[in-house]
């Protein structure tokens, strides 16, 4: 099996086909999760939107959320919502009705290990959330799960791997063509960092190149049009800290739904959703963009104009194309795309879908490929648990173990689970493995060895999307360089590789925060560029 | 009548001015301001050596002048015009190099020794075990904090016997590298390199490093002369009258014959970015008369109600608005230097080059 892209569905299947003691091999052209999984809202949430129209997805979508709490306890964290309902004529209507909506949605809370809604009055609204103005009727909260989508696809990745599977990271696949003897696939890819050659041979090939769908199809000779995706952009700004107790649902000047998020350390407005032209290897957030979202949060939540924006990030969904119609209106639904019909038996197209619905399209998906090849075999990706998921690991023990602050070794069995112990393994054996590297977070030197050792990280980008490292306020000044020299040892490269790697590290997080810049920022960058002046890093 | 000259700011180009308008007879009042890019320094002298930038760099006791090559804390080797004097210059020594190994997280010698070695071949960098660090809360203090520990004698004649004892290991060395910890008060490599017998020097640290507070003690050093007061409040506004010039503090006023802004840019706060609210992209963090430009011209209003596009202000690469933006014009007997300028490289010597002769001039005004 070759499976072509390492966001959530790419690694979702492979891990799925090799539970089934299937052989895989995954390509992909960037890191895991280097699209639009790694640049999400966070979500495992329960599908809200569709109960009206299709209640059997919110039932899917909340049973789901509540296998992947299963299956990875440590990832997920509690996201309470909350949404003001403004005064005015309507307002009370409207209250009535979403608090009705919301009833049926209790429904199916306990299949995600949600708490049901609660109806507020506008005096209860301003106790929970003091930061919210304007009249309101009154408010209703919900409660939804966050998820790291980076994480997500790194540790389903990483369980293929222990199944058996091959990963190939930086990897672009540059040709896909049918051997007319035996029917397999010949693969022909190109390691983008090492330059490398890398050969494979598959009975079944799965697209799950997300937006990137339609260009990977024309490299096995099908046509684009076959998988035809309306690329969706959407973007973050991210603020150097927990700003609200909640997350706030707020309006966008069109009438859209936008919010303002507490997410891990920090805080997100998002999103937007416009169609997008431009090159998916580098999708870049603009000013447009943070302005149309910060003005919408700022009618609910005025604080937000005063707070510093650390950071914005983009990524550009994978939406199924439809002509005509409104980027909001879009079905988030999935379908798989069977290429028999284009005289390519084997080869498959996974296409639309979210974060939220992963595990059941790849489970979708997989089930059709077994259905031919392994007829015996069952899904088991909702009872086997996710690496870390196993056990459950005290953060307070650890933390006396070895010494270390009880923040880090929180953070670390967060993003590691159970798997903490291996990651702090190393403590013992290489004393500047405790070192803190990144000290916004922080992260430790170890944690970046085991994201290189064990992750598949191979830049200082790789260990960042992996560990947060370089993405709190500093914006990577502190830590980035340093991130090069540990890679650069590890992976027996040059030193000046790692230092290129942080820098290309930094212009490219000075892009990405320069769409949101405001005036403490401003300073940050000047001494930032100062920085790299000083240390030879600019010239 | 002795003239009264206010200096605004005490970076470098602020300094460099005030010493230069007491020189030339002034009576100088200066106001230090908070932290900005030369308390954030990092011992490099950037920029055009003319006579009024060595002279005032010099000036201050712990530069010396000269092109050299700055080992940094990000494994590069880099050309300079002139250094801190705690500051190793690895030129100056043909041989191979030892690169104190340490146990504290901010200092990896080993990797730092790979990075040199892979810039100039042509000589060995080696990394080996000095004990530098005494007690193990050490390993948790700042650069700056173990910078200090090293003003006191005793502790540096601890580190010379020290390396002394890494010496004689074995292997021919002309010089040796050492983590930022070369003194606050004063730069001591020169006083371990005797106690020691070979060149000693510190490797150059971007805003982590001691460099910044070592310029700040011989500025307050300097700045002890009789002609010179420093004001402690922070000033709110500068204004011209008919025949003066008002600078208004936080609690007080002061009348003055001439003002040098020495401010700042950006990165010193003298000038903040202020999207969406104001007029213009940028504004002076005070109220004084002049005109803010960029490119040679004065700033335009821009044509959004949200300000000028952000992604224009920030250009990683490429020189950045925000290191050029700064004051065009201003009035006569109000004098501008250093960061605050705009278009000027923001280099050491040029803000000392800029402030010596912003408060030459502020001194001898008729």
């Amino acid at each position: 099996m070759a499976v072509i892209g390492g966001g959530v569905n790419g690694t979702g299947v492979a891990r799925d086909l090799a539970l089934r003691n299937l052989r895989v091999v995954l390509f992909e052209r960037h890191d895991l999760a280097f699209g639009a999984s790694g640049n999400s809202s966070g979500m495992i949430h329960g599908g809200v939107r569709y109960l009206e129209t299709n209640p059997s997805v919110t039932e899917d979508s909340c049973r789901d959320s509540g296998y992947i709490q299963q299956i990875a306890p440590f990832l997920l964290s509690r996201i309470p919502f909350v949404m003001p309902i403004a005064d005015g004529k309507k307002g009370r209507i409207l209250l009535e009705l979403i608090d009705a909506y919301f009833r049926a949605y209790d429904d199916y809370q306990p299949l995600k290990h949600s708490e049901p809604h609660t109806r507020l009055d506008a005096a209860d609204l301003l106790r929970l959330e003091p930061g919210l103005v304007g009249a309101n009727a009154g408010g209703i909260t919900f409660d939804e799960w966050g998820v790291d989508g980076a994480r997500l696809c790194v540790l389903n990745a990483i369980d293929a791997e222990e199944h058996g599977a091959k990963l190939c990271t930086h990897t672009t696949v540059e040709r896909v063509a049918r051997d007319p003897e035996s029917g397999d696939y010949d693969i022909e890819a190109r390691d983008l960092i090492d330059d490398r050659r890398v050969k494979a041979r598959a009975k079944i090939v799965v697209n799950a190149t997300g937006a990137w769908s339609p260009i990977t199809a024309s490299l096995g000779a099908l046509p684009p049009s076959r998988v035809r995706v309306r690329p969706g952009k959407g973007i973050h700004v991210v603020y150097d800290r927990r700003l609200s107790n909640y997350a706030v649902l707020a309006e966008a000047i069109d009438g859209r739904q936008i919010f303002v998020m507490p997410w891990q350390n920090v805080t997100i407005i998002g999103t937007t959703d416009d169609d997008y032209f431009g090159d998916l290897d580098e999708v870049v957030s603009t000013s447009e963009e943070v302005r149309y979202l910060v003005e919408g949060v700022a009618r609910v939540f005025p604080s937000i104009r005063a707070a510093r924006a650390i950071g914005t990030y983009a990524g550009v969904r994978p939406t199924i194309y439809e002509y005509g119609k409104l980027e909001d209106s879009l079905s988030r639904e999935h379908a798989i795309v069977d290429h028999e019909a284009d005289g390519s038996p084997g080869v498959f197209s996974m296409i639309g879908g979210k974060l939220a619905s992963f595990r059941l399209f790849s489970q979708e998906m997989s089930d059709r490929i077994a259905r031919d090849l392994a007829p015996s075999s069952v899904c088991s990706t909702h009872t086997t648990p996710l690496p870390g998921g196993e056990t459950e690991t005290d953060a307070l023990a650890l933390a006396e173990r070895h010494d270390l602050t009880p923040i880090a070794t929180t953070r670390i069995v967060f993003r590691h689970g159970s798997r903490a112990k291996s990651v702090l393994a190393n403590l013992s054996r290489d004393p500047r493995a405790r070192e803190v590297v990144c000290p916004c977070e922080p992260v430790l030197g170890a944690e970046i060895q085991h994201a290189v050792r064990v992750e598949h990280a191979r830049t200082v980008e790789d260990v960042a999307r992996r560990t947060r490292l370089g993405l709190g306020a500093c914006g990577g000044m502190r830590c980035a360089e340093r991130c090069g020299q540990i890679i650069a040892r590890e992976l027996d490269l040059p030193p000046s590789v790692g230092r290129a790697q942080a820098h290309a590290f930094l212009v490219k997080q000075a892009k990405m925060r320069a769409a949101a810049l405001g005036p403490d920022q401003a300073r940050q960058e000047a001494l930032a560029i100062a920085q790299m002046r000083a240390t030879g890093g600019l010239k | 009548m002795t003239r009264h000259v206010v200096v605004i700011g005490g970076g470098a180009a602020g300094t460099a001015a005030a010493l230069a308008a007491s020189a030339a007879g002034a009576r100088v009042t200066i106001a230090l301001g908070r932290t900005g890019s030369t308390s954030l320094g990092c011992g490099a002298l950037d920029g055009e050596p003319d006579d009024d930038a060595s002279r005032a760099a010099e000036a201050l006791g712990i530069y010396t002048m000269g092109t050299c090559t700055l080992a940094t804390s990000a494994g590069t080797l880099r050309a300079s015009t002139g250094r801190d004097r705690a500051l190793a210059d690895v030129a100056a020594k043909p041989g191979a190099v030892l690169v104190a190994r340490v146990p504290h997280p901010a200092w990896d010698a080993d990797a730092l020794a790979a990075s040199f070695a892979e810039q100039d071949p042509s000589r060995s960098f080696v990394a080996r075990d000095i004990g530098l660090v005494l007690h193990t809360p050490e390993r948790s203090m700042q650069h700056a904090e173990l910078a200090a520990l090293h003003d006191d004698d005793e502790r540096l004649a601890t580190a010379a016997t020290r390396i002394r004892t890494a010496l004689e290991e074995g292997g021919a060395f002309d010089s040796v590298l050492l983590p930022p910890w070369l003194g606050v008060a004063s730069p001591r490599a020169e006083a371990l390199s005797k106690l020691v017998g070979i060149a000693c020097g510190e490797v150059l640290c971007a805003f982590d490093g001691p460099a910044g507070s070592r310029f700040e003690r011989a500025r307050d050093r300097a700045l002890g002369h009789p002609s010179i007061t420093i004001a402690s409040e922070r000033v709110r506004s500068v204004a011209t009258s008919a025949d003066d010039i008002i600078v208004t503090f936080t609690e007080s006023k002061l009348d003055a014959d001439a003002v040098v802004l020495a401010t700042g840019g950006v990165l010193a706060g003298g000038i903040v970015y202020t999207p969406g609210d104001a007029a213009h992209a940028f504004a002076l963090s005070y109220d004084a008369p002049v005109t803010l430009g960029l490119d040679g011209r004065a700033l335009l209003v821009p044509g959004s109600i949200f300000g000028v596009a952000p992604e224009s202000v920030v250009t990683p690469r490429a020189s950045s608005p925000l290191e050029r933006v700064g004051i065009l014009r201003a009035p006569s007997r109000i004098f501008v230097a250093g960061d605050a300028m705009c278009d000027r490289a923001r280099t050491m010597l040029a803000a000392f080059s800029s402030g010596t002769a912003a408060g030459r001039a502020a001194a001898k005004l008729s």
